[in-house]
């Protein structure tokens, strides 16, 4: 017989309120259970399963949650809850001595079992997030280079091509720190020094956030956090929507027509974008775009801007996931042991923070960052880009043109080669004579 | 020298009435506004028909400011000329390229408010003349003509940005070199009606008939 729920979440509860030992053998002796038959164990989890199941024969459970309840009266009536929940189990099941016996005879599950589980159950999250930002990334190619299409599609048509999407993302991510790093290596050693700082002092700092970790801190810290990572880093990066198609100037920085107050952040960031390309050019306008700063020097603005958005996006994520479990599972700190209502709505916000800060990122990675490189089809007079947004789905893409629906086939002796897109499609709208229309229509007034 | 100057102006008169000919203007009707944002590349996808090259004769303003002033006391002379942009476009299949972006020379001329153009799509008696040229239009004063002349063309909107100023266009060309001879002859406007045909501008349907009108 499988122990059953309620007593495996009374012993969770347990382990989470009192770890140690010693905790252990205040709350047996305040609760008055003969614990000679108790083999204490240095492990929280085997220690109470131990207790618990001495508890069981005979049944002192209603005394040992009342013990534990004095310490933490928060959680008392959701300790008091799961007992009446087992009592009610053992009503229906009418368990004989024999199955109580072999109950409390359970051991806890082995580590490895636990790994084991962990492993299985972390693998399927995983691939479902690497599923899902693979098709936020792709998704928001499609918008930003001006795909037309059946939007949103490739996630009942193609789950593993989202999948290795999102997995690429992570990559090209990394990819995208050693570039920085390349660009900026005192920069990316002084943010090392201080994360090994961080690290080794970990404990120490502990205990002075100790004081500031707190729901009533934590939850709205995440979610301003979470929001303010967003306006700063991906809501400019949204606007950079159908570049190659229709066609436009996009040198000009008016064409972003943003509103205040990300005018002045998308223009910042587009600008590093194209003059990552282009800055060399020997143009009017690109000059005007670009300043005076080399195409190295935008790229690092460009890298570095993602990088933070990168880093944020750790932090808040991980800060976020801790305050998640801590509001979840009952806590020595009674702080952190709300009431239901209020504990589903700390969750629901910091989830909220936690979106707020994850989700923009592969969309704003598919708008700045990502290489744009496509094969470029050469056939005879004809260039064209071939850009393949799914299974089936291509367009043909010659500067200065719209993007035009092609086959995936290409001719027979069609000369292939990888090049960025974007750079040519600016490159086409360099050095170009401008005409001016008259200012008035007629000579009168 | 009086008499050397008239029979000078005279001979200019009779030059101009030589060189007056007919230019075949494809009437185009458009349903909905033609509106490009700023910035956007100038192109059309068109159904004209392929057997001539064309061009396309740009005004500033709007059909009906444009006729408006056929019909007020500037047409007394009885000729009423419209400064305008001709524009040589690259045609491959239906489009229609005029081959460059609208800056903030499309705008209003002080950069503050969207541009406005009457686009007139001619057959070009002259394929070899330079890609876009500066060119003055000399309608009869006539109020029906005119009308008839502008309802050929289309109208386009450029929308200037909404959150971003734009800075005027400091090299606009000026409509000031454009004036023309006080005595050269207006042009007769003659109509070749044809087949309707269908002209369609990023995604915008415009149904049209072919005429001819007589220009400068």
């Amino acid at each position: 017989m499988k122990r059953p729920i309620a007593l495996t979440r009374l012993i969770d509860t347990l382990v989470q309120l009192f770890p140690t030992e010693n905790e252990s053998r205040m709350i047996v002796k305040h609760a008055g259970i003969d614990d000679r038959n108790i083999a204490y164990d240095a492990r929280a989890l085997v220690n109470w399963t131990n207790i618990v199941h001495a508890a069981l024969r005979p049944d002192r459970l209603d005394e040992l949650v009342d013990a534990a309840g004095e310490l933490h009266p928060e959680l008392r009536d959701d300790m008091r809850s799961l007992v009446r929940n087992y009592r009610k189990w053992a009503e229906r099941n009418a368990p004989t001595e024999e199955a109580i016996e072999k109950i409390a005879a359970q051991p806890p599950p082995r580590i490895r079992d636990l790994i084991r589980t962990r492993i299985a159950a972390w693998s399927g999250v995983a691939l479902g997030a690497f599923a899902f930002v693979g098709i936020l990334a792709r998704e928001s190619r499609h918008l930003f280079l001006g795909l037309p299409g059946s939007h949103w599609n490739d996630l009942l048509e193609s789950p593993r091509a989202c999948a290795i999407e999102g997995a690429m993302f992570l990559g090209r991510t990394g990819q995208v720190a050693w570039r920085y790093a390349m660009f900026n290596p005192i920069g990316t050693s002084v943010l090392v020094i201080l994360a090994s700082a961080f690290w080794l002092l970990r404990s120490r700092l502990r205990r002075i956030v100790r004081r500031a970790w707190t729901p009533v801190v934590v939850i709205p810290l995440i979610v301003i956090c979470g929001a303010a990572k967003l306006f700063w880093y991906d809501a400019p990066a949204f606007h950079f929507t159908s570049v190659l198609s229709p066609p436009r100037n996009w040198i000009r920085l008016e064409i972003l027509d943003v509103r205040p107050p990300l005018t002045d952040r998308a223009r910042a960031m587009w600008r590093a974008e194209i003059c990552t390309r282009i800055a060399e050019q020997d143009d009017d306008d690109v000059r005007a775009t670009c300043g005076t700063q080399t195409s190295d020097q935008h790229a690092q603005d460009l890298l570095g801007t993602y990088m933070f958005n990168v880093l944020f996006t750790i932090a808040i994520c991980i800060t976020g996931i801790a305050a998640i479990r801590k509001l979840i599972l009952p806590s020595q700190r009674r702080d952190w042991n709300l009431r239901r209502g209020d504990k589903r709505l700390g969750v629901a916000l910091t989830a909220a923070g936690v979106l707020l800060a994850l989700l923009p990122l592969p969309w704003t990675y598919s708008r700045t960052v990502r290489p744009t490189d496509y094969p470029r089809v050469s056939d005879g007079a004809q260039r064209a880009f071939r850009i393949c947004a799914e299974d089936g789905e291509c367009f043909a893409y010659r500067p200065g043109r719209k993007l035009e629906a092609t086959t995936r086939d290409l001719p027979p002796r069609a000369r292939v080669e990888e090049r960025d897109v974007l750079t040519a499609m600016l490159v086409e709208q360099i050095g170009r004579r401008r005409p001016t229309p008259p200012d008035r229509g007629v000579r009168f007034p | 020298m009086r008499s050397i100057t008239f029979a000078m102006l005279a001979l200019f008169a009779v030059c101009d009435l030589h060189a007056a000919s007919l230019i075949k203007v494809l009437k185009v009707h458009n349903e909905q506004p033609n509106t490009f944002d700023f910035g956007e590349r100038c192109a059309f996808e068109t159904t004209l028909p392929q057997d001539a090259p064309l061009r396309l004769r740009v005004i500033r303003g709007t059909k009906q400011r444009l006729i408006s002033y056929a019909r007020t006391d500037n047409a007394r002379a009885g000729c009423i000329d419209y400064f305008s942009l001709l524009v040589r476009p690259i045609r491959e299949g239906n489009d229609l390229d005029l081959d460059f972006y609208l800056d903030e020379g499309w705008l209003s001329p002080d950069g503050r408010a969207n541009g406005q153009f009457v686009f007139i799509v001619e057959r070009d008696d002259d394929p070899g003349a330079p890609v876009w040229e500066a060119s003055r239009l000399r309608l009869p004063a006539d109020a029906a003509k005119v009308a008839t002349y502008f309802k050929a063309g289309v109208e386009v909107t450029v929308t200037r940005p909404r959150n971003v100023v734009v800075q005027p266009n400091r090299g606009s060309s000026s409509s000031s070199s454009l004036i023309a001879d006080p005595n050269q002859a207006c042009v007769d406007l003659d109509y070749d009606r044809r087949p309707a045909s269908v002209m369609q501008a990023q995604g915008i349907s415009l149904q049209g008939t072919q005429i001819a009108a007589g220009s400068q």
